[in-house]
């Protein structure tokens, strides 16, 4: 692939409705050239709407879409998607059923690559599959298959920027990994900037270079990987990207007690821990977070708060005379690789909170078991209201 | 360039309209076509409308009130509603005995049940009229129509019943109730929508039958309009008539419409896999294996052992090969440029539907259903009387008879085109405009492979159907035009049998091959 072809993303002020719904409420987000975002989001947050407009099948009622220098979208005036060079690889991949693996790789080249078939062997080489695949139909292929060959599909023309939309959601378990890794190779062999959609947040914690977090048709965070697990926006950015156990608590001097102690709280992203990207883009991202108060000055630095823990800072003790808080285990989820543990706090009221520990596979409490809690490491503290999600803006 | 505020000049692209933000944009190439095709399939029922209320309330109660309309409409009642409860019958026993039970050579069966609709009801009652001469009057019509017609209950009950989920009738015994009651109490509710369809479409059916009826000497609504047409020619009486018949038909597509919507989720269930348990024949066997046999015989064996018999009979005279020759490359050629006109213009109405479903596209698509319920007669009626004020050149050509093939047959295309453009994901369409294609492009090369299958097979539905076509044939067809239909009827109307056999017997076997693919096409109906 030509540097040339290879732009970036700028989406500035974009918002859709359906009717009487609004879907999209003021995106801004902007896409360095060879990187792999992820736009991350419950289903119905509006996360593939917004691929839909970059793509060019529908379009904005308002803002502005570039590929690099070139507006794609603006002031009602519209690309058409077969003008836009973008990549797309569809859910359930989308393979032309009357048309070979390798007329499906070639189907954007124009009719003399079409003919000789001349890329179709790099284009698989590229994602991993098989020369002997090229003469197959569709339906002969597997799921995961299928999807490399829609990728390589999109590749073929060079595209400007490669869209995904939730491109594993339909593989079970044992393929999703492979083809997650086959995909995510051929996107960085190529360089190409790729946006991918999706619900599945280990997918796209392990797989982008920076992660657009969506919530009811808003943009609420866009930073690194690390930066959205480890210090999430807010505590339902914090629920949403991984399990989190939230508590009450009394923030004094830099730690806050709560029930589980007496514990450090950690410098807010903005100070410290953010990569270049998370810096970069901060600023983008301000507008979206509007009030909802982004935790970096959001938290007081004295009196009631809410801290987040994560499940696998909290550290069981199977000596109930050991230094820490008390528990009785109530329930255990056994996976295998480890298990959550379901504790009830004894230091607390009856009934009082419930928290959940992460601990490995080999070293399982029983039900019922009197246990202590240490948390390691600190945690990370937001404003002290019942409900953190944003309010309107 | 710059993404800021004032929009970079996009050479070439057309400011798009408020609607052409929301997935409900209407390409407007297609949209004209789409609406063209509409209003053509509506002339008929426009002229109709716009004839009744030219003529006044007056004229019109003068010419409709009559003894004569009394009887018309008697007659074409009773007829239905005969044929319409003996078809039920039938159709859901012989449906019930192939699909549920352990009758010997069911897939047999199966076919052979189906077979009647090869045979153009016309010519099954040429064969009863000229074996048994006294089949006429209603008893005869009667008996006729009811074998000509009755595997259009068939076939969508037997569809129905291998749809149906047997866990619901393991239920109903397992609650106690005898295989006899379960059948009334849980299976019965459950075909009721496939039943009522294929009624409505007999009685459509039985409203625009022509010649067996006339062949029979029992007059209805359309045989009464032709023989005003020939006698009067082009008379207020016969405009009227069709007036009346075409309310009929209307009342009855209101019901039917009614009834696909509620089909559809009826529908929901037929994903089940695991076929029912049959239940066993023992004793009945025989009986029942009988009674399929008579009523084969009847509906098959009489019409087709007396084309043989008529087809010996006349050998002693020279079979008349140049006519029947030049007859069967008439039919074939007005067949399949009718085939292919109405596949064609399926296809933007279809596309339409399907791809940007909205009030618009609907109301389109059911303009140019109005077709199935529109006897032959009335398309040819009102096209006659428009050619001739209107666009006299166009009248007697054989523009203005495919422009009546394409209104009467449109709806067996639209069915096919519309099925298959659903089964083929929007996605492809999408990933083909990413790939760089353009709309015709992208229809080229992705939308139009896909329908392929879909498209031939209405194609094909609309061929046989025209090939069969009589009543608007004769009416509309240029001087000097002969299809086998036509010279089959003109034959048969002058009691030449052996003469005409040839020519029914060519149809029959032209036919086939398109009943043998409703067999197929029911299958995977009942799987999808």
């Amino acid at each position: 692939m030509t540097a040339s072809t290879i732009t970036g993303l700028t989406i500035t002020g974009v918002t859709k409705s359906f009717g009487a719904t609004p879907v999209l409420m003021g995106i801004d987000l902007r896409i360095r050239p060879r990187t792999l975002t992820a736009v991350l989001g419950p289903s119905g947050c509006g996360k593939t709407t917004l691929l839909r407009l970059i793509a060019g099948f529908a379009d904005p009622d308002a803002g502005t879409i570039a590929f690099g220098e070139e507006t794609v979208f603006a002031d009602g005036r519209s690309v058409p998607p077969q003008r836009r060079r973008v990549g797309y690889v569809p859910q359930e991949g989308a393979l032309f059923p009357h048309l070979t693996v390798a007329a499906n790789i070639t189907f954007g080249l124009p009719r003399r690559a079409r003919k000789t078939g001349a890329r179709v062997a790099e284009l698989l080489d590229l994602v991993g599959l098989e020369q002997r695949l090229a003469t197959r139909f569709p339906h002969e292929l597997s799921g995961g298959q299928q999807q490399r060959v829609a990728l390589a599909r999109a590749l073929a023309p060079e595209p400007s920027v490669v869209l995904l939309d939730e491109p594993f959601s339909s593989l079970d378990a044992g393929l999703r990994e492979g083809t997650r890794r086959a995909v995510a190779q051929a996107l960085r062999r190529t360089q190409a900037t790729a946006v991918l959609v999706t619900h599945d947040q280990s997918e796209a914690l392990s797989l982008a270079d920076q992660v657009a977090v969506m919530r009811q048709g808003r943009l609420v965070q866009l930073d690194s990987p690390a930066t959205v697990y480890g210090y999430p926006c807010d505590a339902g950015v914090a629920e949403f990207v991984g399990e989190a156990v939230l508590l009450s608590a009394v923030l004094r001097d830099g730690r806050a007690e709560c029930a589980l102690g007496s514990l450090a709280v950690r410098e807010p992203a903005g100070n410290v821990g953010r990569d270049d990207i998370g810096d970069d883009i901060g600023d983008n991202v301000g507008d979206n977070i509007g009030d909802s108060g982004r935790h970096d000055g959001g938290a007081p630095a004295n009196g009631p708060a809410q801290v987040l823990i994560r499940p696998e800072q909290i550290r069981l003790d199977h000596a109930s005379d050991a230094a820490g808080v008390a528990a009785r285990v109530a329930e255990v989820s056994y996976f295998g690789h480890d298990a959550a543990v379901r504790l009830d706090l004894l230091s607390g009221v009856p009934g009082g909170p419930q928290v959940t520990a992460r601990v490995s596979g080999g070293d399982l409490p029983a039900t019922g078991a009197l246990v202590t809690l240490t948390v390691t490491g600190d945690v990370l503290a937001y404003p002290a209201v019942a409900d953190s999600r944003p309010r309107p803006a | 360039m710059s993404s800021t505020d004032a929009p970079a000049p996009l050479p070439g692209v057309p400011r798009r309209t408020r609607a052409g933000r929301t997935p409900r944009f209407y390409p407007p190439l297609v949209l004209a076509a789409a609406a063209l095709v509409a209003l053509v399939a509506l002339i008929p029922l426009v002229f109709v409308a716009g004839y009744s209320v030219s003529v006044g309330p007056a004229e019109a109660v003068r010419l409709i009130v009559r003894p004569r309309t009394g009887e018309l409409l008697w007659n074409t009642v009773r007829l239905a509603a005969g044929c319409v409860l003996l078809c039920a019958l039938l159709g859901t026993g012989a449906a019930w005995l192939v699909e549920r039970t352990t009758l010997p050579g069911r897939r047999v069966w199966n076919v052979l049940l189906v077979a009647p609709l090869a045979v153009p009801a016309f010519v099954n009652s040429f064969g009863w009229v000229s074996v048994v001469p006294w089949a006429t009057g209603y008893g005869g019509a009667l008996l006729i129509v009811t074998l000509s017609y009755f595997p259009l209950v068939y076939l969508p009950v037997a569809a129905a019943l291998r749809g149906l989920d047997p866990a619901l009738e393991e239920t109903a015994h397992a609650l106690g109730h005898t295989p006899w009651r379960t059948f009334l109490r849980v299976v019965l509710p459950q075909l009721r929508p496939a039943l009522l369809g294929g009624s409505l479409l007999i009685s459509l059916h039985l409203l625009a039958e022509f010649g067996a009826l006339q062949m029979l000497r029992f007059p209805t609504f359309t045989t009464a309009i032709y023989d005003q047409y020939q006698s009067t020619f082009n008379g207020p009486a016969a405009n009227m008539l069709a007036g009346v018949l075409v309310l009929l038909c209307l009342v009855l597509l209101l019901a039917e419409l009614r009834l696909r919507g509620r089909a559809r989720y009826a529908r929901l269930g037929a994903g089940v896999a695991r076929p029912a348990v049959r239940a066993r024949l023992g004793g009945f066997t025989v009986p029942a294996l009988l009674g399929l046999g008579v009523l084969i015989a009847l509906a098959l064996g009489v019409p087709l052992g007396s084309l043989v018999y008529w087809l010996t009979a006349g050998s002693s005279a020279a079979i008349p090969v140049e006519p029947l020759l030049s007859s069967t490359l008439t039919s074939i050629g007005l067949g399949a440029a009718g085939a292919l006109l109405t596949s064609i213009l399926a296809i933007p109405v279809a596309w339409l539907c399907v791809r940007r479903p909205g009030r618009l596209s609907v109301a389109l698509e059911r303009s140019t259903y109005f077709g199935n319920a529109l006897p032959g007669i009335v398309v040819a009626l009102a096209l006659v009387t428009i050619a001739i004020r209107l666009t006299p050149p166009l009248y007697q050509t054989t523009a203005l008879l495919l422009v009546a093939y394409t209104i009467l047959f449109l709806p067996r295309a639209m069915v096919n085109v519309r099925s298959a453009l659903a089964q083929s994901a929007p996605a492809l369409e999408d990933v083909a405009h990413a790939l760089g294609l353009g709309r015709a492009a992208t229809f080229r090369r992705v939308t139009l492979p896909l329908i392929a299958p879909g498209l031939g097979a209405g194609a094909a539905l609309v061929f046989i159907a025209i090939v069969t076509e009589l009543t608007a044939t004769l009416l509309l067809a240029p001087i000097g035009t002969q299809t086998l239909a036509t010279q089959f009827w003109s034959h048969s109307d002058s009691i030449a049998y052996a003469a005409s056999a040839p020519y029914a017997a060519l149809m029959v076997l032209i036919s086939a091959p398109a009943t043998y693919l409703l067999t197929r096409e029911s299958r995977r109906g009942a799987r999808g």
